[in-house]
């Protein structure tokens, strides 16, 4: 007879089998039951916006910074939004390289779900001149599992949150007088180093930050893993490596399905798919609970 | 019948996949194929000499090449006691990032990989052979839509050129949804200018089936009902893809066999 730890570490899948067999978890929860959710809004002043996501101990921050810079010649009156995802050294015991296959894939995800959602043309300050340039940085803090919904649900948090200040463009003569004037505002320059002889750019932008990204569509994820023909809702770290197959519901905040992901060879039967269908319509629910209580 | 009601599921009449616009069933899209033809499909076998196997599969002028290596020795860190070690390596001819503003890069190259990865660790017979390992390499040769369904498609034909034996026998097709309506194998513009693209992978060795094994949705597939029904549709693609590749494999068999009539 081996004590129940040392089971748990030699024989994970016949433990886990154990607990689901009799439609419970290892953690206690049903199959059916995903873990209590805490989302905090807006708490990094430095950034634009932030949201820290709690899920169970799986601990997510994802931040927005935002510049001033000039745009590119191909789209010269849009924004420029860039994603990227980090797994620190503080959220498992993979080496650099696991954790950074993990976060490039974890990166490409969020930045093929979110990106479609925002409208880089109202980032536009002036055509050709000045565009909002905001670089959505996603911090996976404690990795327990189901990093796909935490990623996506702080970074919609995030972006909701993100509140920019007002700019107004300038020519060099008026600089002067706003400077020794007007309080509530402050001058920057942006300018181009690559080229000579380029005039510099002047704006006034405001200390307030109150213009939203007005992201009124944006995607929310739900996902399971396969295991003895059962899915499990919001599996935890120790759950995903034994089980055999992940698949994510992508909807909408109304609780339509927009899409959904899923890889490897296990088939999906109509029955669970329909059952995963309807835990996430009810997951999206408590989402938006949460996203609206906090913003 | 009102032009203005596009919401027509499956099988209905062709669609003008620019314009959004209901048109007679045999016209609309810009290669003259109706809303339900696929492109023209090819295979060929064992074009590479030194892989164990190797299948180019060609829809249209997409043109995927698979070779595999396998089994073959894995180094020490990868191995595994108990299973065979899947590995992928998935490469385009064309640089990775362009100036037009490429979605494309690493971060898509890194999915279709660990995708691959999963997919071919399921359905290798894993346990067969221990401690060793199994190369993927997917090329590129041509992209003109529908890529990750040709790249899936030619895996498996290569993994049985490779004589590997197969838990199950994947095989996919891929459709696009444009304003509700359900158009099959898009290329590149069709792909960019639909609101949704979905590739379905089914077990092609199971009777009756009514689930899917992977499937990899981009953009709004706008609700249940219409995801069932491009289930549905691509179910039916693939059907007609193992029909078509069936033939083929017993072609090839056929040459290697002497029959003596009794």
């Amino acid at each position: 007879m081996i004590s129940e730890d040392v089971y748990r570490k030699v024989h994970p899948k016949e433990y886990l089998k154990r607990f689901i067999d009799k439609d419970v978890r290892p953690d206690g929860r049903a199959v059916s039951t995903a873990r209590y959710l805490r989302l905090t809004i807006g708490s990094i002043n430095t950034a634009v916006g932030s949201a820290l996501v709690r899920l169970g101990n799986t601990t997510v921050l994802a931040g927005v910074n935002a510049t001033l810079i000039r745009p590119n010649n191909a789209n010269p009156d849009k924004g420029i939004v860039e994603v990227s995802v980090e797994l620190l050294p503080t959220a498992s015991g993979e080496s650099r390289n696991v954790r950074g296959e993990e976060a490039v894939v974890l990166a490409e995800f969020l930045r093929t779900l979110i990106i479609p959602h925002i409208d880089v043309s109202t980032l536009c300050v002036e055509a050709d001149k000045l565009v909002w340039c905001l670089s959505l940085t996603v911090y996976c803090i404690d990795h327990d599992g189901n990093l796909e919904d935490s990623v996506v649900l702080a970074a919609v948090a995030a972006l909701r949150n993100v509140r920019l200040p007002t700019v107004r463009m300038v020519d060099g003569d008026e600089g002067g007088d706003i400077e020794n004037g007007i309080e509530n505002t402050r001058m920057i320059d942006a300018d181009n180093e690559a080229e000579e002889g380029n005039e510099s750019i002047m704006a006034v932008v405001s200390s307030k930050r109150t213009e939203s990204l007005e992201l009124d569509n944006f995607p929310l994820t739900v996902s399971f893993q396969l295991f003895c023909e059962k899915a499990l809702i919001d599996p935890s770290a120790e759950e995903e490596v034994v089980c055999v197959s992940r698949v994510t519901f992508i909807m909408k905040p109304t609780g339509d399905m927009r899409g959904i992901l899923k890889e490897g060879g296990h088939i999906l039967s109509p029955k669970l798919y329909n059952s995963c269908l309807a835990q996430s319509k009810e997951r999206v629910k408590e989402y938006m609970k949460k996203l609206q209580a906090g913003s | 019948m009102d032009a203005d009601s596009l919401s027509f599921r499956g099988e209905g009449s062709g669609v003008d996949a620019m314009l959004g616009m209901r048109t007679e069933s045999t016209a609309g899209r810009r290669d003259g194929r109706s809303h339900g033809e696929m492109r023209a499909m090819s295979v060929s076998y064992g074009e590479l000499t030194r892989a164990d196997g190797s299948a180019r599969v060609r829809l249209g002028t997409t043109d995927v090449l698979v070779a595999i290596y396998g089994p073959i020795e894995c180094p020490h860190n990868k191995q595994d006691a108990e299973a065979v070690h899947v590995h992928v390596a998935f490469g385009r001819r064309e640089a990775m990032s362009n100036v037009a503003g490429a979605e494309t890069g690493a971060g898509t190259e890194s999915m279709i990989t660990r995708d691959l990865e999963a997919l071919v660790s399921d359905v290798v017979l894993a346990t067969l052979h221990p401690r060793k390992a199994v190369v993927v390499a997917v090329q590129v040769l041509a992209d003109s839509g529908g890529v990750i369904c040709a790249a899936i498609n030619a895996t498996t034909i290569a993994l049985i050129d490779a004589g590997l034996p197969l838990r199950a026998l994947p095989l996919a097709a891929s459709v696009s949804i444009h304003n509700n309506a359900i158009i099959v194998d898009p290329v590149v513009v069709e792909e960019r200018e639909a609101d949704a693209v979905v590739c379905i992978v089914f077990d092609t060795a199971l009777e009756n089936d009514d689930g899917f094994m992977s499937v990899y949705t981009m953009g709004d597939c706008g609700g249940e009902e219409l995801f069932a029904a491009t289930v549905e549709v691509c179910r039916q693609l693939v059907v007609k893809t193992r029909a078509f590749f069936r033939l083929s494999l017993e072609r090839k068999a056929a040459v290697h066999h002497i029959w003596n009539a009794p």
